[in-house]
């Protein structure tokens, strides 16, 4: 009885914490979607979909074996193409909702004839995401200097949205950039030239 | 120390000579350098040579073998739900590429002519089937593919690069017009059947005015707006306006973010309410019905619900984009079944935004139908990552 009693606090307190650091850096951000009308004050449904604490209603009516972890397992697995720090965020930003525009597959057309034409991820620019991290490439700083440059992530040694952009917010840079790019800062981080 | 040197000669004629003995020694002449090339090359040991044309062997009879094989493998099909269960929906086939589904495929001779021949996919988004074509809205490549699944020929919309910029959803009258959704000029672009451009229409101020979604029924194209979160009426003729429904907000008869529309024969409006987490069903003047679905991982709920598929028949499909897979509902509202998964097995949808439903189709395709399986209906799908983008499934949504 003791130990329930302080279950919940050791689980909401965590949660709690996270999710005010969190909107501490959101607070008048674009992703701050607290004040938006349909929202209910919840800021944070928009891109994480709450979990039901209910328990399961009624299973299909042609899949009554149905399990939720295989038809509701797919939200935290990381897909092979890409992991989560890229699928949640193509979820609305891919070009439908969101007006900023990212695509996953700039790694699946290198010989294309015309690759001018191929609007693969920001608008005027191009960045894959979802590919591995190039690290033998000389062009590159190796994986170990980025990840211990503290601000660019490599999850899973891929090259993900929020490798650069950090959707809570927390550096107050513009467009939502992990640290500033004054003088290609961020790119060199990555890129040697 | 005599014979310590003999040693040593001896060990100098038995070693190998390297690669890089032939570099030529200032004193050695051009026997020597011939015989240094002969060892590395041509003149291999005996037991190498012997090795090496066993592994060519190998090769050649393995590359024989696998082509003898591969017509006579059966293609892996995919069950949903899997046995014991009743087997509903199978998967046909996943591709990039209309190759891939009708192999014997060629871009059509106006594609030639307008320097368009791609018969394959980047990133798709909204799609429509009508009169044996498959309409592939692509983000990457900023046109719309029109594949004619019946005779494998490949067209192209927007290719001049100036009359598309993002189509994200497309719709095709009854009289064969294209309509298609611009979010980047925030237009309905309208294009006649052989793929002129003819129109853009606008019911708003640009900036007041994103479409994600369309669908046609009868004379009346169906627009969801995400800059109002609305849907919008127009007329087909000429693109006036005929209704607006919806507004910002959770309540019933509010959205956020329209992203999929689909219209029932008796008039009735699905709407995927992507960020509430549902679809809303309205009667054709706009005032809700019921709602499928809340936010939630149970059975009933949904994550990011994106374009909607209906049949004549009533049963809704919802590409639900969170949770990869396609769920089923009839149009009460009653949960039948899922399909799809994430990304890794065959039959997977990775990330699914775009439905289209066909009630028939051309013998080029109903031959991937497994022999014993009667389809009532076919599901094309759309997912914005994975190995294949797009997937054809079979449904049975018989009693």
């Amino acid at each position: 009885m003791v130990r329930t009693r302080w279950i919940a606090p050791l689980v909401a307190a965590p949660v709690a914490l996270a999710c005010g650091l969190a909107f501490g850096g959101l607070t008048g951000s674009k992703h701050d979607f607290r004040k938006k009308e349909w929202s209910g004050g919840e800021g944070c449904a928009a891109c994480h979909t709450p979990q039901s604490p209910t328990p399961p209603r009624t299973p299909p009516k042609w899949d009554p074996n149905a399990d939720l972890s295989r038809t509701f397992g797919a939200s935290l697995a990381r897909s092979k193409a890409a992991g989560i720090g890229t699928t949640l965020c193509l979820r609305c930003h891919d070009g439908t909702i969101a007006r900023e525009t990212a695509s996953a597959a700039t790694d699946r057309f290198p010989n294309l004839d015309n690759p001018a034409r191929i609007d693969s991820g920001h608008r005027g620019s191009d960045h894959p995401v979802g590919i591995a991290y190039p690290n033998v490439d000389r062009g590159y700083r190796p994986a170990s200097s980025v990840v211990a440059s503290g601000t660019v992530t490599l999850p899973g040694g891929k090259v993900e949205c929020t490798s650069c952009h950090d959707p809570h917010d927390m550096s107050g840079e513009k467009h939502m950039l992990v640290r500033g790019n004054a003088r290609s800062a961020l790119c060199l981080t990555c890129h040697r030239k | 120390m005599v014979a310590q040197t003999v040693r040593r000669r001896d060990r100098q004629r038995a070693a190998p000579l390297l690669i890089a003995d032939c570099q030529p020694p200032p004193r050695r002449d051009a026997d020597q350098r011939l015989q240094c090339e002969r060892a590395n090359g041509v003149h291999a040991p005996a037991p190498m040579r012997r090795f090496t044309g066993m592994v060519w062997c190998a090769v050649l009879v393995a590359g024989f073998v696998s082509a003898c094989r591969a017509p006579n493998q059966a293609p892996q099909l995919v069950y949903f739900p899997p046995p014991p269960a009743t087997p509903r929906v199978v998967h046909l086939k996943s591709f990039n590429d209309l190759r891939e589904l009708v192999p014997q495929s060629a871009p059509s001779w106006t594609s030639w002519t307008r320097g368009s021949t791609r018969t394959f996919v980047g990133t798709p988004a909204g799609l429509a089937y009508h009169a044996d074509t498959l309409y592939v809205c692509d983000t990457q490549l900023n046109v719309v593919h029109a594949w004619n699944v019946g005779t494998g020929t490949a067209r192209q919309f927007g290719a001049d690069g100036e009359t598309l910029s993002k189509p994200v959803a497309v719709a095709v009258g009854d009289d064969d017009r294209i309509f298609v959704a611009d979010t980047d000029r925030r237009e309905i672009a309208v294009f006649d059947g052989d793929g002129r451009h003819a129109a853009h229409w606008r019911p708003r101020a640009a900036e007041e005015f994103r479409p994600i979604a369309l669908f046609t029924r009868d004379d009346r194209l169906h627009v969801c707006d995400a800059a109002n979160d609305e849907v919008c009426v127009l007329s087909t003729t000429d693109g006036s306006v005929i209704r607006r429904f919806g507004g910002t907000g959770s309540e019933l008869g509010a959205f956020h973010a329209p992203a999929g529309v689909a219209v029932g024969h008796d008039g009735t409006v699905f709407v995927s309410d992507m960020l509430n987490s549902r679809v809303q069903a309205l009667t054709g003047e706009g005032r809700p019905l019921f709602q499928i679905g809340k936010p939630g991982n149970r059975f009933g709920c949904m994550g990011k619900p994106r374009q909607v598929g209906l049949t004549p028949g009533g049963i809704l499909f919802i590409a639900d984009a969170e949770f990869a897979h396609v769920q089923v509902y009839d149009t009460s509202g009653e949960l039948l079944m899922m399909f799809g998964g994430p990304d890794g097995a065959p039959g997977s949808t990775p990330m699914p935004v775009g439905i289209a439903v066909a009630t028939e189709l051309p013998p080029t395709l109903t031959r991937l139908v497994p022999s014993g399986f009667q389809p009532t209906c076919f599901v094309f799908v759309s997912n914005t990552i994975g190995a294949y983008r797009l997937s054809l499934f079979a449904v049975n949504t018989g009693p």
